[in-house]
């Protein structure tokens, strides 16, 4: 009976085997592995930024385009210009369709933002832009007005923020069914939305035609799993793989592509959250910016591709003071600061941060920790939910004397990006605020001339620098896994430009 | 478990002492429909049950509004979206609406994304259930001769290795197992998809990481159960009698061990529709667990309740089928029914 019994397991084995032997079919078309699909799937105005960004930008364009060095250039607006501080009129490029055959005109613009502007699209993330819009219209079929409350400096690069949503396919459908049957002008159509895989087509009478002509993008939150879809074959382009993969990817004969990311990792130092904070002395800020040896930590967690924060910009964006050194390492001064700020032993404190957002943010923060207790700053580190970061920001309800936060430059490439939320004006909670240099932001944001504008934020950097909101840490890095086929993969401020990537033999 | 038995009643005719038991025929569908409203009225209350708490203790995890307005979110947009999803009004009253709308099958849109929060679990269903078709399949082929053949003579060498080799597995977490899978099976072999449900040959990974974090529990159970059962006397008469050793094995200790290894493999299937997370996330396997999970971090409250509506009819379900098989492989509790 034994033996029967063995031979019937055998044969079972050999019939799995022959059946697993079939090839996994190579695939023709660009697949992608991103980290998660946008939540409010093909709703733009849901989200901002990552992830949305890596699906959206395949079939959505804004009115603008911002290069890696914060200038907005032409994309569905060809043209724009200021008829007074308040007053923006934008030239659209001609004989742009969306891909119902809508065509692109004035009236599908200002039908956009004009729902931003309402009840309904206010509540959206994307309002945000508008915020400062007083009107938007029509001047004729290709020109669109934006009248602001104050002066906007940067809304040219708030346009590129904007999608533009086919008019009549958005009042048609509502919002539940353009989520999920998106129509946008860019390289491709969405063929089908299903739970965490979209299919996309190439549209050959698009203003930026693609030239691969189909992709799929794939929901994969696993980062070994993405990285090992890469290495089997079955994925193309894979977002967010660890550093500590780099040179496992390219053993295997796979590419890496790395790039600079708009966002300088930190630790947020409030001076405007509790009244008895160590932290609302500038001394102790800058202790803390002393304390930490940020270049092991880039060595360490980065594999030595990441640059070590000076500030709170990264190197191109618009507003980057390059006379801005940034803190050395001294522990030694950090002490010096610590006692003068009357903490000669130090102090308890308590940093509420989000783990798992990047990898190795974990080991990043114990890294901190571990240079901040040296110098008697005892950080207890309290990992929270997203959604309780969230609610604790709005309010400014934290618990904890510092929290996580990055300085965000995207999607404007513009230090007053990441200023803003350090501001006196930060809505909804004010935590950090200066207001001699509430004055140089103010004027930064209504100046409208590019040059004197940019002395404006230097002279921001130069004042935050020595404020140090912040705990500047690591300049990010994007990692990006590519099959040998993909070429001409190209990243700008973590949008992908799609239409100019192509597939080898 | 033994409603069905307990429920059924036995007539013996007047006069007709020793003559074979007759049932009535006439009360059979009568006394089926009974039972089919008493499992009803259960599964109501299930769900009430389940439902109420579930409200109540989402409600406790958060504000949405926060998650939807994102960091940039201020005072006024909060107060928007709330009114726009109804979260401005009194808990109770939120509570009713959730209620009076659940009955009629409608739980409301996704706050994320707009759409039919139900929509979004029935978009899931198909896969979670291929997925749970097909571990509970790799499970039992598994599990039940190997546990037969590991139980039937437990103390030869070879088997204690396996035995042993079984009780490791059961540590071993599913996560390891699933990226070993695909380290070998995609990645250097190149021989099974690893994402995604493409088909049958993409289902072969994520099933055996179910299985294997399933199949060595049911495989120790049926093993000792079985081992216990070849000790038993009504074996030791059967094979006076000359029954074969495969006979003894698979017709007589096989029946009894899996008495007890039913209930267990009922809650195994029960857990998989909502439970088996990892594998989802490893595998892009665009399942229930998955759709919870990001549901749950979102605050996504109308996805959440329509799926866990959903899994908990299927829980009951499960758990009556669970009962239906005990009568099937029980002569006792079918007797006792007759």
């Amino acid at each position: 009976m034994e033996k029967r019994f063995m031979k019937s397991g055998l044969a079972a084995l050999f019939c799995v085997a022959a059946l697993a032997a079939l090839p996994v079919q190579a695939q023709q078309h660009l697949r992608l592995g991103v980290v998660e699909l946008p939540p409010s799937r093909g709703n733009p105005y849901g989200g901002s930024g990552t992830p949305g960004i890596f699906t959206w930008s395949m079939f959505y364009d804004g009115l603008t385009f911002v290069d890696t060095k914060g200038v907005p250039g032409a994309a569905l607006g060809q043209t724009w210009r200021n008829s007074d501080p308040t007053t923006w009129e934008f030239k659209l490029r001609a004989g742009v369709k969306f891909d119902n055959g809508e065509a692109l005109d004035a009236e599908a613009v200002a039908a956009a933002v004009n729902w931003l502007l309402s009840e309904q699209g206010k509540a959206q993330v994307v309002a945000r832009e508008v915020s400062n819009f007083a009107s938007a219209r029509a001047v004729d079929a290709s020109t669109v007005e934006f009248k602001t409350k104050t002066p906007d400096a940067i809304l040219p690069s708030r346009m590129a923020n904007i999608f533009i949503v086919a008019p009549k396919a958005w009042k048609d459908s509502g919002l539940e069914g353009y989520s999920n049957k998106p129509v946008g002008t860019g390289s491709y159509r969405v063929e089908s939305w299903a739970a965490e895989k979209v299919v996309l087509a190439a549209r050959s009478d698009s203003w930026r035609p693609a030239k691969i002509p189909r992709v799929e993008s794939i929901s994969l939150p696993e980062r070994p799993a993405r990285t090992q879809a890469l290495l089997s074959g079955q994925l193309d382009v894979v977002i967010g793989v660890d550093t500590g993969d780099i040179q496992r990817i390219r053993a295997a004969g796979a590419e890496v592509a790395i790039a600079p990311a708009p966002q300088v990792i930190s630790l947020s130092m409030p001076n405007r959250v509790k009244p008895n904070s160590p932290f609302n002395d500038k001394r102790v800020r800058q202790a803390a910016n002393f304390a930490v040896n940020k270049k092991a930590i880039v060595d360490g967690l980065f594999e030595g591709q990441a640059q070590v924060a000076t500030q709170g910009a990264t190197p191109t964006a618009f507003g980057y003071n390059p006379n801005v050194k940034g803190y050395p390492y001294d522990p030694d001064r950090a002490k010096k600061l610590l006692a003068e700020a009357g903490h000669p032993n130090g102090f308890k404190a308590v940093a509420e941060v989000v783990v798992g957002s990047f990898a190795g943010d974990s080991e990043m923060y114990q890294l901190m920790a571990q240079d901040l207790s040296k110098v008697g700053i005892q950080v207890e580190l309290r990992p929270i939910r997203f959604p309780d970061w969230l609610r604790k920001y709005q309010s400014n309800g934290w618990d904890g004397d510092t929290f996580g936060l990055s300085w965000q430059l995207a999607p404007y490439m513009d230090v007053i990006r990441a200023v803003a939320y350090y501001s006196c004006a930060q809505r909804p909670a004010v935590f950090f605020c200066d207001e001699e240099t509430q004055k140089v932001i103010d004027a930064s944001n209504s100046e409208l001339d590019k040059a004197k504008r940019e002395k404006l934020l230097h002279q921001v950097q130069e004042r935050y620098f020595d404020l140090a909101p912040a705990l500047w840490l690591v300049e990010a890095i994007d990692v990006y896994g590519l099959s040998k086929r993909v070429r001409n993969f190209k990243d700008v401020n973590r949008t992908l430009l799609y239409h100019e990537m192509t597939l080898g033999g | 478990m033994t409603d069905i038995a307990k429920d059924a009643k036995v007539a013996v005719p007047a006069g007709a002492a020793g003559s074979e038991r007759q049932v009535e025929t006439i009360p059979v569908f009568r006394r089926t429909m009974d039972q089919v409203k008493n499992r009803v009225i259960e599964l109501l209350c299930l769900l009430f049950f389940v439902s109420t708490l579930l409200f109540f203790l989402l409600r406790l995890t958060g504000d949405p509004a926060a998650v939807l307005a994102g960091e940039t979110g201020d005072q006024e947009q909060l107060a928007l979206i709330r009114r726009q999803y109804g979260l401005d009004q009194p808990l109770w009253y939120q509570y009713f609406v959730f209620l009076f709308k659940a009955i009629q099958f409608d739980f409301g849109n996704s706050l994320a994304n707009a759409q039919s929060a139900i929509g979004l679990v029935f978009e899931r269903l198909p896969t979670s259930f291929t997925l749970v078709g097909i571990a509970f399949t790799a499970n039992l082929l598994i599990s039940i001769p190997a546990g037969a053949w590991l139980g039937s003579r437990p103390d030869r060498t070879g088997r204690k290795l396996a035995a042993t080799a079984v009780f490791v597995m059961q540590g071993i977490p599913g996560y390891i197992v699933g990226l070993l899978l695909i380290q070998v099976f995609a990645v250097e072999l190149r021989w099974l998809p690893s994402i995604g449900n493409q088909g049958p040959l993409s289902w072969i990974m994520p099933a055996t990481t179910v299985a294997s974090f399933q199949a060595p529990h049911v495989l120790r159970v049926i093993s000792a159960n079985v081992a216990e059962a070849m000790r038993e006397d009504y074996i030791r008469t059967a094979r006076a009698n000359g029954a074969s050793f495969s006979v003894l094995l698979w017709r007589h200790a096989l029946k009894n061990a899996m008495l007890g290894a039913t209930a267990l493999i009922g809650a195994q299937v029960s857990f998989l529709l909502g439970g088996s997370i990892i594998t989802e996330v490893i595998f892009a396997w665009p399942g229930l667990g998955r759709l919870m999970v990001t549901s749950v971090q979102t605050l996504d409250f109308p996805v959440v309740q329509a799926a866990v509506f959903v899994i908990a009819i299927f829980v009951y379900t499960a758990i009556m089928l669970t009962d239906v098989v005990f009568i099937m492989i029980d002569p006792r509790l079918r007797r006792q029914r007759a």
